[in-house]
């Protein structure tokens, strides 16, 4: 619950910059750990979180600081009600803020500057209202982990290359791998935001939540291991296929199996959300509220985009016509040359072919991600 | 075959490989620019992060005959951890609730 100012009795929220508690009415700050929480009881599990309801919109609210929400930043209204006491159980610790809101700004328009692509439409929605804060919940493991595999290469023999086959088995202990408690956020997009540096963790204290929203674990233990399981898969096949001397090597099927340690902690990790809809379309760009790291894919403006492709496209062909026309022609007395110009494209087009459609294919599916309901949703029930 | 014939191959087999040219040459180029401007944040940790030793293999086998699968799925497919007990925090428990 929200704490009161010592001298004053005005709200205190945790500013990131100065890692304190500060009071919005006469300045003072205090540290987190010094700080009194009159509505917890230290021996309880739980901890209580205010719910608030939006009668425009219907979003929900969750905070733990009775004023911070005092409008809907979702659709704007000014009226939010209070609905209820919910309570959460409590983590282990705590990453606090580090960076500010008008850090996340800067950060995320870093990369508008001197953008020629993304829409300028877009560039205008990049402002405080339309970036919350929230401490998103994740497990903290460690693993035992045993992974066999079947991989097929490609080997060069002489002038061909030939398929061939490697078996590879091993185990591996892991330390420390964030697992995402949430089922509503995409593990692909939280993978991405780390990584979380620890060493700054402290023991949970709610009044590090002050100023922002939160979130509580929705996985069981059976969702937890499938998902430390399929995450200790990506990171170790990430490993074993650079075992393997061939090219165009793909993993044919593998076999796998965790053993999550005791006593996985349970934290809050802060993330900033700064989610617009373009085009009747949501999107959602994070940033790591510790390291600054901005995730996501903007829209960009098809128009440009084509613009670029086809001018792209006309020159290689002007180019491919000249080449031509100059080793047929004997062009200065350089055919020679020209024709091995020819040849360079020739190869080069093929890598380009296969770099380029793969890379798209990446992009578009990053879109995707940005582009998804189900998070933008889970920002909008958190409130906003 | 005549002369027109065959400058009418030569087109078109020019004007195909060309044509492959130009649009792979687009495509990266696109690729590279869309790449830079709008795609942010596109890695993870790798391994090392969260391993201090690595993977300690216990079979490593090259040019292996495809049937060899069988046997590695064989030697590998019984899960090494079977009856672990472990104390599962209330949270993730389903029946949670104070």
């Amino acid at each position: 619950m929200a704490v009161l100012c010592k001298s004053c009795a005005g709200r205190l929220i945790f500013n990131p910059s100065t890692q304190k508690l500060e009071c919005a009415q006469c300045g003072s700050s205090y540290r987190p750990e010094d700080v009194e929480d009159f509505n917890s009881r230290l021996d309880s599990r739980y901890y209580d979180t205010r719910v608030y309801t939006c009668p425009q919109c219907g979003a929900e609210v969750i905070t733990s600081d009775t004023e911070v929400s005092t409008f809907c930043v979702f659709c704007g209204n000014p009226a939010i009600v209070f609905n209820r006491i919910a309570k959460e159980y409590k983590p282990d610790g705590i990453v606090p803020f580090k960076i500010t809101k008008e850090e996340a700004i800067k950060n995320i328009e870093k990369r508008f500057l001197k953008n020629p692509i993304v829409p300028k439409a877009v560039k205008a929605k990049c402002t405080p209202e339309n970036l919350r804060g929230i401490y998103v919940p994740y497990w903290i493991i460690n693993a035992d982990y045993t992974e066999a595999d079947f991989i097929s290469g490609k080997v060069k023999k002489g002038k061909r290359s030939e398929t061939e086959y490697f078996s590879r088995a091993g185990d591996a202990k892991f330390k420390n791998i964030p697992i995402d408690g949430s089922n509503s956020l995409n593990d692909d997009i939280s993978r991405k935001l780390e990584p979380f540096y620890l060493e700054d963790a402290k023991a949970f204290d709610e009044d590090y939540l002050n100023g922002f929203y939160s979130s509580a674990s929705d996985l069981d233990y059976k969702d937890l291991r499938n998902s430390a399981a399929f995450r200790c898969h990506k990171l170790y096949e990430d490993e074993i296929v650079k075992t393997v001397k061939a090219n165009d090597v793909k993993v044919l099927d593998s076999i796998y199996w965790v053993d999550i340690h005791d006593d996985p902690i349970y934290m809050m990790m802060p993330v900033w959300f700064f989610t617009f809809k373009y085009e009747d379309k949501p999107y959602t760009v994070l940033v790591n509220g510790q390291s600054g790291k901005v995730v996501g894919t903007m829209p960009w403006q098809k128009k440009k985009i084509w613009g670029i492709a086809i001018s792209a496209f006309l020159i290689v062909q002007l180019l491919c016509l000249f080449l031509t026309w100059a080793v047929f022609n004997h062009f200065l007395g350089l055919s020679q040359i020209f024709a091995w110009a020819i040849a360079a494209i020739l190869v080069c087009s093929s890598y380009f072919s296969i770099q380029g459609s793969t890379g798209i294919k990446r992009i578009m599916k990053n879109l995707k991600l940005t582009q998804s309901e189900a998070i933008f949703k889970y920002v909008k029930r958190r409130q906003g | 075959m005549n002369l027109f014939d065959m400058e009418i191959i030569r087109f078109i087999l020019f004007g195909t490989i060309w044509v492959f040219s130009s649009v792979s040459f687009a495509v990266f180029i696109t690729y590279k620019i869309l790449n830079k401007y709008t795609n942010y944040g596109d890695s993870s940790p790798k391994m090392d992060e969260y391993s201090m030793r690595g993977i300690d293999m216990t079979r490593m086998r090259d040019n292996v005959p495809a049937s060899d699968k069988y046997h590695l799925f064989a030697d590998y497919g019984v899960n090494p951890y079977e009856g672990h007990k472990h104390s599962i925090p209330e949270q993730l428990l389903k029946d949670k609730g104070e």
